[in-house]
């Protein structure tokens, strides 16, 4: 039973954004441009605070890979 | 150290600066996945306000980016005078000033475009969705050309759903 819903909540992933897209022209520009939809659309549900810890801890990884010394 | 772009705007708002979030940064805000290196806020270029911003960085050891030999920050009434950006990098992060928003115009006009936010405890000025657009749409830079599409794509949810 838990897994058959979550395999259903997982297919029915693809067929939200799918129908979207084809309500929302905007962010089926941003598809077709290659932005992952389901990453934005998963950030738009986030609270603004959670945004910018979650920016914050992207660009310090970033800095950290970048200051990373080659072995 | 990590950067901590947060902290610079508590930083700020505790030290009373005049000052609108724009740019990436202010994207992040709205939802934009992109990771931007650099917060950019426009700010109110007079002594008063300018030695306010030199105050609540004090101790971040705040240097001049763009300079060869990175100076320190040393902002006097005389050297306010004339100035129309400061590119600084402190221990916190890379903070850009700009006194002129390309697409809206000087701090009072982006004041007029901006709308406060509250987040952790901290309550600050940003553009609007659809000034942050008109200012990237106006810069006409390639690299904003993502930020461009996904803040429409943004805008566009906000409008849907009404949040």
């Amino acid at each position: 039973m838990g897994q058959n819903s979550q395999r259903l909540s997982i297919e029915s992933v693809p067929s939200q954004v799918d129908s979207l897209l084809k309500e929302c022209p905007a962010l089926a520009e941003a598809a077709r441009y290659g932005v992952d939809i389901p990453l934005l659309l998963d950030n738009l549900h986030r609270s603004v605070s959670r945004r910018i810890h979650r920016h914050q801890a992207a660009l310090n990884a970033m800095n950290q890979l970048r200051n990373a010394r080659p072995l | 150290m990590n950067s901590d772009f947060l902290e610079i705007l508590k930083r700020l708002t505790k030290a009373d600066v005049s000052f609108v979030v724009i740019g990436g940064f202010a994207a992040t805000v709205y939802g934009c996945t992109l990771v931007t290196q650099d917060i950019d806020i426009c700010c109110k270029f007079s002594p008063e306000n300018m030695l306010r911003l030199q105050k609540a960085l004090a101790g971040l050891h705040p240097v001049y980016r763009m300079t060869l030999n990175r100076k320190p920050l040393e902002l006097t009434p005389d050297t306010i005078e004339g100035l129309k950006n400061l590119y600084l990098d402190t221990d916190l992060g890379t903070l850009d000033c700009i006194s002129f928003v390309e697409g809206i115009g000087d701090f009072e006009q982006v004041v007029k475009v901006s709308r406060k936010i509250e987040t952790d405890g901290l309550t600050m000025n940003i553009l609007t969705i659809e000034a942050l657009i008109q200012a990237k749409e106006a810069m006409r830079r390639p690299r904003d050309k993502q930020a461009v599409i996904q803040l429409k794509a943004i805008r566009e949810q906000i409008n849907r759903t009404g949040k």
